[in-house]
């Protein structure tokens, strides 16, 4: 004897709905993987793009030092707070959202040597640039250019490894 | 008629499956595309990173070419004229060879780590080196306003993540006032 067809209808509906639910979650599963993959590599660079500010910003203020303020200090690492009458700097560890970020500033000399092409005045028409002749002459210089190495490091939550982040720049002594 | 109704629900089963497969498809690839998207973009600490890397550096080399200007100047006004009346390259700042390269572009404190670039600048999770030099050195003078400007510009660049050069150029524009001894 048959089924009626109403019944067979909605017997058949339920296991078409869980089938087709089932086929909808085996779907969105690459997606969640896809998007939580994505959500904790933004979360880990949180800590790297803090430290990265951080040593930008500490940086432009140890700029903003006078020249001849690290002349004392040249090549040894700087990780305590630092003061002039008009900037400060805070150096060392500091924790920011449960890292502990310390910065350590390094001023050291960079000697160098300038060649500079002299101008022969002995020869040529000093009213006719073509005829002039020129000579290169090397010339040394100390404490003129400082090296300004700034490194922040931290350790991530939950890691062992520490890392950093180094800047560094050149500034000249343009004082006179 | 009930043969009727029997044979359209008929015709109507699997209607879910096949549109639940259909929208699985599309989800599928919804996720590849979205996977192909999220490796191909580059993590932001990299766009940070390369950027101010290069501008601290570059910018720190414009410093060293302003103090030779301000250490020789007349040294650089003479190779300045003498370039221009004997060059015949109307960009003659750009000339490789004669004494205002030698000065300037040329000079050995100026493409010191032009070849093998410059390791201290690194960090954890970035050890490429950075290469760079100067790129020119000249004066912008408008006899009208009786103005002269010295520009300096310096180049960096490393290779990126993959291997694609970044690179970065800094201007430092300053006036300048010519006195002359006699």
């Amino acid at each position: 004897m048959p089924h009626p067809p109403a019944a067979r209808q909605r017997g058949v509906t339920l296991t078409e709905i869980m089938i087709a639910m089932f086929i909808i979650a085996i779907s969105f599963m690459p997606i969640m993987g896809a998007l939580g993959t994505s959500v904790k590599a933004t979360v880990k660079e949180d800590t790297v793009v803090r430290a990265m500010n951080l040593c930008q910003e500490k940086l432009n203020t140890s700029l903003h030092f006078p020249f001849e303020f690290f002349v004392p200090n040249l090549g040894t690492p700087i990780d305590v707070p630092i003061a002039t009458p008009g900037v400060s700097l805070t150096l060392g560890p500091e924790t920011i959202e449960g890292v502990t970020y310390t910065s350590v500033l390094t001023v050291s000399d960079r000697p160098g040597i300038f060649r500079v092409p002299v101008r022969n005045l002995a020869v040529g028409n000093p009213a006719d640039p073509k005829t002039w002749t020129f000579t290169n002459r090397n010339v040394a210089y100390n404490n003129l250019v400082h090296t300004y190495t700034l490194e922040v490091s931290w350790i991530d939550k939950g890691g062992t490894a520490r890392r950093f982040y180094t800047l560094v720049t050149f500034r000249a002594d343009l004082r006179s | 008629m009930i043969s009727h109704i029997y044979h359209s629900s008929h015709n109507r089963r699997g209607t879910a499956i096949i549109l639940a497969l259909v929208f699985g498809v599309l989800l599928l690839q919804f996720a590849i595309a979205y996977s192909g998207l999220v490796g191909k973009s580059r993590p932001q600490t990299d766009i940070i990173d390369e950027r101010v890397r290069l501008h601290y550096l570059s910018t720190g080399l414009t410093e060293i070419a302003l103090l030779k200007f301000q250490k020789f100047p007349a040294d650089f006004y003479n190779s300045w004229r003498f370039q221009a009346s004997s060059s015949t390259n109307l960009s003659f700042w750009q000339d490789t060879t004669g004494p205002l390269s030698e000065f300037s572009i040329a000079a050995p404190e100026f493409i010191e780590y032009k070849t093998n670039g410059f390791a201290a600048s690194r960090s954890s999770f970035n050890e490429r080196p950075i290469r760079l030099w100067l790129t020119e050195m000249r004066l912008m003078t408008d006899n009208r306003w009786n103005v002269e400007v010295l520009q300096i510009k310096a180049h960096a660049e490393y290779a990126g993540r993959t291997g694609k050069p970044v690179n970065i150029d800094t201007v430092r524009t300053l006036r300048t006032e010519r006195i002359t001894r006699r």
